[in-house]
């Protein structure tokens, strides 16, 4: 009877493992096999090359370029992002007139798509005519090239990405406090706990479910950071604000070089294995239950 | 119990086959809800375009309750305008037609849809029919319209064996566009301009005006690729690399005297200071606000969306400068709103009579694209033809020739120019344009070998 049940829930899963096979298993198989090919793309005909599009990973100066602008995204925004995702989860907590509005403002850049968000930012930061620069006018400050240099670019990109992303770090974060329950506040308080020391004895602890799904999410998401950057910089100034992503996409329908933007693909599923599995492991371990 | 566990364990699975469904049969959906949408909009917009033919020319056969599927990358009026050929070519023939708007996406996808051999019935060649689609495209030689398409269409379309594999219903003149209302408050005659000595003279005389000589961006292609011809390529120039070009032996020594000479743009500041990282929108719109006077290898396009955006705005356009005295001055011609057929469609009669059709109504296209004629049909004159034959008036030696990277260069050497632009722009020292020659020489190399296997 209990095998039985077992082979009835297992079969429940059925579509959700064949959607993961269609979707997942068999695209990455494909790109793996089309790594080890040279391809347009297109053509009917590939050569087969070996490793060399691997070897070649090495000696690409843009894709060592692209690598650290990832991690400046995933990293860079996966700190701003929980940051103020959790300050403004702490804000909205309390009770105030408006929360609930303040709450839907917070919220609300994250409802716009990365490319939307990419084109209406690249109207602020436009060097001539932009918004920013114009304002900045009125003071008679003259006009700032924001987007001059990729350290710069990289820097408005992450800003930009965190802001956007910031709400949904709040919702998980109001989520967590929410579930702490009340009493372990109150028993602080009547032993003489600081609420600083209560933040960081008793909330940041028991948070912990919470801060493994944002942190995990959000390194995930900043690492396959794709559509603000077409819009905003389209990669430049001289695909110096590429993202591994969006390298791979320029490699496979700019420069006909589907081979190597398989191999780059798999290079990234590697990297973000590496760094996203053992972060996961280290935050599960800081979970705790009173 | 048993009764509640079977509707339970029922339910749970209906839902998750539900799951599955929705999935797969979302994008069917929505191809069909676009498509009555195209078809409505293509019906009421219709009436915006300008048609002096008689709508509905050269009906076509009864083909009742056959399909074809439809790709472009036509935006804005010039779509609208397809969109109503389209819509007539339906009523009058009972076809029914799936149009996809891929947009900016187009080139992306239709590359997908290559590798996986599965192509619409007729699609867009974009200037690409002979060098990336002609393996996929049916020969259409033989077509009623074939002969009546113009020397300026033939000479970009056709192979060397006379085959073609597309109709190019509007064609796309490139050269340099120019904003007469900045080079008058300058003074500057821009019909006077033959060599790129005269042509920087003019750019100094306009930036003295307090005006912008040049409106180039380097997030483009077309900064190091459009104007190579008058260097390279063609008659009077100070080389003539074609044959090293087009057999794979090219070594790119002679492209660093282009670089030298765009090197002069940034050291005199005939550019806009942030040209490293401007999108076309930007350069109309600092063209719309006569900003500007030049910008340097681009289609009658651009002129359109200048005056679009500000109709005071007097555009013209020159022919590329030639690069030393006695130079033959030149306009590229590329493919403008062309389709192919392809070669295993299964509705090849169908898609043979709306190429017919649309041969037979393309007026309204191409006054809506504001680019060159290239049938006999298209009585309206556009914008773009008024545009080409101010500058014959002025330079009847004017030569055409395929757009430069279309002819001597392999399938993927645009996006290349786009890099080396950028890698250009950044650092024009002399190890700087070096790496742009290496990366160059290096992906053309490449490129050359692999359109070879």
């Amino acid at each position: 009877m209990e095998k039985r049940r077992k082979w009835k829930y297992l079969s429940l899963c059925i579509p959700a493992f064949l959607l993961i096979v269609i979707f997942m298993i068999v695209p990455l198989g494909n790109a793996v096999k089309v790594s080890f090919y040279k391809w347009n793309g297109y053509s009917q005909k590939m050569k087969w090359i070996g490793l060399e599009n691997y070897g070649s990973i090495f000696t690409d100066k843009v894709f060592g370029r692209s690598m650290m602008n990832t991690f400046i995204y995933g990293f860079g925004s996966t700190l701003f992002q929980n940051i103020a995702g959790l300050s403004a989860a702490l804000f909205v907590n309390k009770q105030f007139k408006g929360r609930n509005l303040v709450r839907l403002i917070l919220y609300m850049p994250i409802m716009i798509s990365g490319v939307i968000m990419g084109a209406i930012q690249y109207y602020i930061f436009n060097y001539d005519n932009g918004v920013l620069n114009n304002l900045l006018n009125l003071f008679g400050i003259g006009n700032i090239y924001w987007m001059e240099s990729g350290i710069g670019s990289v820097f408005i990109i992450t800003l930009i990405n965190s802001w956007q992303a910031m709400g949904f770090c709040m919702l998980i974060y109001l989520a967590g406090l929410q579930n702490i329950p009340k009493m372990y506040e109150e028993a602080a308080l009547l032993d003489g706990t600081s609420r600083r020391q209560i933040f960081f004895k008793i909330d940041l602890p028991l948070l912990m479910p919470a801060i493994t799904t944002a942190v995990i999410t959000n390194l995930i998401g900043g690492f396959k950071l794709y559509d603000i950057i077409v819009t905003l910089t389209n990669g430049g100034p001289n695909r110096k604000s590429l993202s591994l992503s969006y390298y791979i996409s320029l490699l496979y329908f700019n420069d006909e070089k589907a081979g190597y933007s398989a191999a780059v693909g798999i290079a990234l599923f590697v990297i973000i294995f590496i760094v996203a599995v053992p972060i996961n492991q280290y935050l599960r371990s800081r979970e705790v239950e009173y | 119990m048993l009764k509640k566990k079977w509707a339970t364990t029922t339910m749970a699975f209906c839902l998750a086959a539900n799951t599955v469904l929705m999935a797969a049969c979302g994008g069917s959906a929505s191809t069909q809800e676009t498509k009555g949408a195209d078809q409505a909009e293509g019906n009421q917009e219709g009436t915006k375009t300008e048609q002096t033919g008689t709508q509905g020319q050269g009906a076509a056969s009864d083909f009742s309750g056959r399909t074809i599927e439809i790709a472009t990358y036509l935006s804005g009026d010039t779509l609208n305008a397809y969109k109503q050929v389209i819509a007539d070519f339906e009523s009058e023939t009972g076809v029914k037609v799936t149009l996809d708007e891929y947009g900016e996406d187009y080139e992306s996808t239709m590359k997908t849809r290559m590798a996986s051999n599965d192509l619409p019935d007729i699609f867009e060649t974009h200037g690409w029919s002979l060098i990336r689609y002609k393996e996929y495209l049916a020969d259409l030689s033989g077509e009623p319209w074939a002969s009546q398409l113009n020397k300026a269409a033939l000479g970009v379309i056709q192979d060397t064996d006379g085959k073609l594999y597309t109709l190019m219903t509007t064609g796309s003149c490139l050269g340099t566009a120019v904003n007469m209302n900045v080079c008058e408050k300058a003074g500057v005659d821009p019909w006077a301009i033959d060599t790129w000595e005269d042509f920087n003279a003019a750019c100094e005389k306009i930036k003295e005006a307090g005006f912008t000589p040049i409106a180039n961006y380097f997030t483009s292609a077309g900064a190091l690729a459009n104007a190579n011809g008058s260097w390279l390529s063609y008659e009077g120039a100070q080389f003539n690399d074609n044959e090293a070009m087009l057999n794979g032996t090219w070594d790119w020594a002679d492209f660093k005297t282009i670089l030298d000479y765009l090197q002069t743009w940034f050291d005199n500041g005939y550019l806009y200071a942030d040209c490293g990282t401007i999108k076309q929108a930007d350069a109309i719109e600092r063209c719309a606000r006569n900003e500007c006077a030049f910008i340097v290898g681009i289609g009658t396009s651009y002129q359109t969306a200048v005056t679009a955006q500000n109709p005071d705005v007097v555009m013209a356009m020159i022919p590329i400068c030639a690069s030393q005295k006695g130079g033959a001055r030149f306009c590229g011609i590329g493919e403008g709103a062309s389709f192919g057929i392809w070669k295993d469609t299964k509705e090849m009669d169908v898609c043979k009579a709306f190429l017919n059709y649309v041969s037979e109504n393309a007026d309204g296209i191409n006054s809506a694209a504001g680019e060159i004629s290239t049938l006999p049909c298209q009585t309206s004159k556009s914008y773009g033809m008024g545009l080409m034959e101010e500058m014959e008036s002025h330079y009847p030696n004017v030569f055409y020739d395929n757009l430069w990277d279309r002819k001597y260069m392999p399938s993927g050497m645009w996006g290349v120019f786009q890099v080396a632009a950028g890698m250009f722009c950044e650092d024009q020292s002399e190890e700087g344009k070096q790496e742009v020659i290496d990366y160059l020489r290096e992906n053309y190399t490449d490129l050359y070998e692999a359109s070879q296997e």
